[in-house]
């Protein structure tokens, strides 16, 4: 009994960890900066809709014993699951890129040198994580090490912030500095950086890797369902040392640097280096899980032999595919491009592409010779579609926002 | 013939989509920083300024909390190598806008100065944190004159444009 209450614990606690990304790292200290906390309201939304389609595919594996993908492929035919399959690699390799980029720049933060330096370090050290180190234990480690992040929600408490005020922002609308269009930008890339494709991608194939079965069910569901709300309030506290110290200072964050400044006011050097621990783990841990994602959406829908507990030479294309991942990623960021900005453009073409991701999901969790008496219920479909309306107008409106607003701005 | 139809229908679609997602992508990719009159040009100098006034707000925030022991060394100078950046990047953008009209070429000509100014004090923020420890005043006060500098600039910018009051 304590041994299952202890497996849980560790579950819940690594959802926690796993949640924050470069992505939501970004977004929701750009969003702090300029529009205090009136878009917290978008990560209650996006925290929802991911648990609602984390759930679907975690019940998936766990029933059918086979990932979202393969299934995507042999439900769908190999056309519209090769428009799925191109357009969430397309997003997830562009997130992998945010993710190494994120993580150069914070080993930049714990020594000085630049990140551009870092990044084939990170992509190496990446490589080696994902070619010895066994499935759990990585996952594990990233995700109780990026509970460091927790560091942002005692910096909010340290700094002693208007209660009344913050609360008074929650309620805003917009930003008097800004305009309707950008506020509605910035909605939509939060959505997309809280309801990431790889998320769930990396979900389900998590659970084949684990081997989940239907007894796993509760253990899914608790980690979702509690582990995720939990992880989204990181996101929040992030943004809220944001709008408590560089609002004021009239600082709009253009750099994962700037995130470390509430921190040091509010904490000094020691909560400095536990954020730093926790920028580190995140975008680590994000890093692994994006790149796993596109080495198990190729593999599935290919056929190709894949996962983890297999070794490499058993699994010789799925390897592959990581690496070149890995050596895309390393060679868009030596062209000298800002990693912040990729990130920011990550998340709204994560926007564009959610649709594709989570319709297939949907069915695939309604067809009885998967699922048998496991199909959505009636609540489950009730709020999946409800969000695909959510998906594909934020998918929709992605696109013109960023002409008309220049990326925001 | 009427076989062909369909397809050469599909290819003649198929070419306005991939135009149209060229242009998409052009369009989107294009630089913010052209625009086609003095008042959007002035637009554009008001973002560059309101990017350095944040680095310069970036650099004093760090300065302060390396001065207290709040803010590690080597944190402190990627902080203010990063708001470096983003200030060489605005004179930068502000330098490469066209204005044709004298009042908006006025108002460009003092941002892209305050601008400049703004990047030495930035740059002196990392020479002081790579000393000996001393008092941050004349660093900060350096700061300061460049933020009043460029709270000028922005205000003239904004009255040329008419969007506060002359």
């Amino acid at each position: 009994m304590s041994r299952r209450l202890l497996v849980v614990a560790l579950g819940v606690l690594t959802a926690i960890g796993g949640f924050v990304d470069a992505g939501d790292l970004v977004t929701n200290a750009v969003v702090g900066s300029r529009f205090g906390l009136s878009l917290v309201w978008v990560v209650a939304v996006g925290v929802v809709g991911i648990c609602v389609f984390a759930h679907m595919s975690g019940k998936v594996a766990a029933v059918s014993g086979r990932a979202t993908f393969e299934i995507i492929r042999e439900r769908l035919g190999p056309t519209a699951a090769g428009l799925n399959l191109l357009a969430s690699l397309a997003v997830t390799v562009l997130t992998l890129v945010a993710e190494v980029g994120g993580i150069a720049l914070a080993l930049q933060l714990a020594s000085s040198v630049d990140h551009r330096l870092w990044v084939p370090v990170a992509a190496l050290a990446l490589w080696l994580v994902l070619w010895r180190v066994k499935f759990s234990v990585m996952e594990n480690a990233a995700g109780l090490l990026g509970l460091a992040l927790v560091g942002f929600a005692v910096a909010v408490f340290l700094l002693g912030p208007d209660w009344a005020e913050l609360g008074a922002q929650v309620a805003q609308r917009s930003a008097a500095t800004e305009t309707g269009a950008t506020y509605w930008y910035f909605a939509v890339a939060l959505f997309g950086a809280a309801m990431t494709p790889y998320e769930v991608f990396f979900f389900s194939s998590g659970g084949v890797e684990e081997g989940w079965g239907t007894k796993d069910l509760a253990t899914s569901r608790l980690n979702v369902l509690v582990g995720f709300p939990l992880g989204g309030l990181l996101s929040v506290a992030i943004a809220a040392s944001a709008a408590v110290v560089l609002l004021p200072a009239g600082i709009a964050v253009d750099s994962m640097a700037q995130l470390t400044l509430p921190v040091a006011q509010a904490g000094g050097t020691l909560l400095v280096a536990v954020v730093i621990v926790g920028l580190v783990a995140a975008t680590s841990g994000a890093a692994i899980e994006t790149t796993l994602s596109t080495g198990y959406t190729l593999a599935q829908y290919l056929g190709w032999s894949w996962g983890k507990f297999r070794r490499p030479a058993e699994a010789p294309r799925f390897h592959l595919a990581m690496i070149v991942a890995l050596v895309v990623a390393v060679g868009v960021l030596m062209t000298n491009v800002d990693p912040i900005a990729v990130t920011e453009y990550s998340v709204v073409f994560s926007a564009v592409a959610l649709p594709l991701t989570y319709v297939p999901i949907l069915v695939v969790a309604n067809d009885p010779e998967y699922m048998g008496e496991h199909v959505n219920g009636r609540v489950m479909n009730f709020l999946g579609t409800v969000y695909l309306v959510i998906l594909v107008v934020a998918a929709v409106a992605a696109i013109p926002l960023m002409i008309v607003t220049e990326a925001g701005g | 013939m009427t076989r062909d139809l369909p397809r050469r229908l599909r290819r003649a679609c198929a070419a306005v989509a991939a135009a149209c997602v060229t242009a998409g992508a052009l369009v989107a990719c294009g630089p913010a920083a052209v625009r086609a009159d003095d008042v959007n040009a002035l637009r554009s100098v008001s973002d560059h300024l309101d990017a350095s006034a944040s680095a310069v707000a970036t650099a004093r925030l760090a300065v302060r909390a390396r001065a207290t022991g709040r803010l590690p060394s080597v944190t402190a100078d990627a902080t203010v190598a990063e708001a470096a950046e983003t200030a060489t990047g605005a004179v930068h953008g502000i330098g490469t806008l066209t204005v044709a009209g004298q009042d908006a070429a006025g108002a460009r000509e003092k941002a892209l100065d305050a601008a400049s100014g703004a990047v030495g004090p930035i740059a002196a923020v990392r020479t002081w944190l790579g000393g000996s420890p001393s008092a941050p005043d004349d660093v900060l006060r350096a700061l300061d004159d460049a933020a009043t500098a460029l709270d000028d600039a922005d205000r003239m910018v904004r009255r040329t444009t008419g969007e506060v009051a002359p």
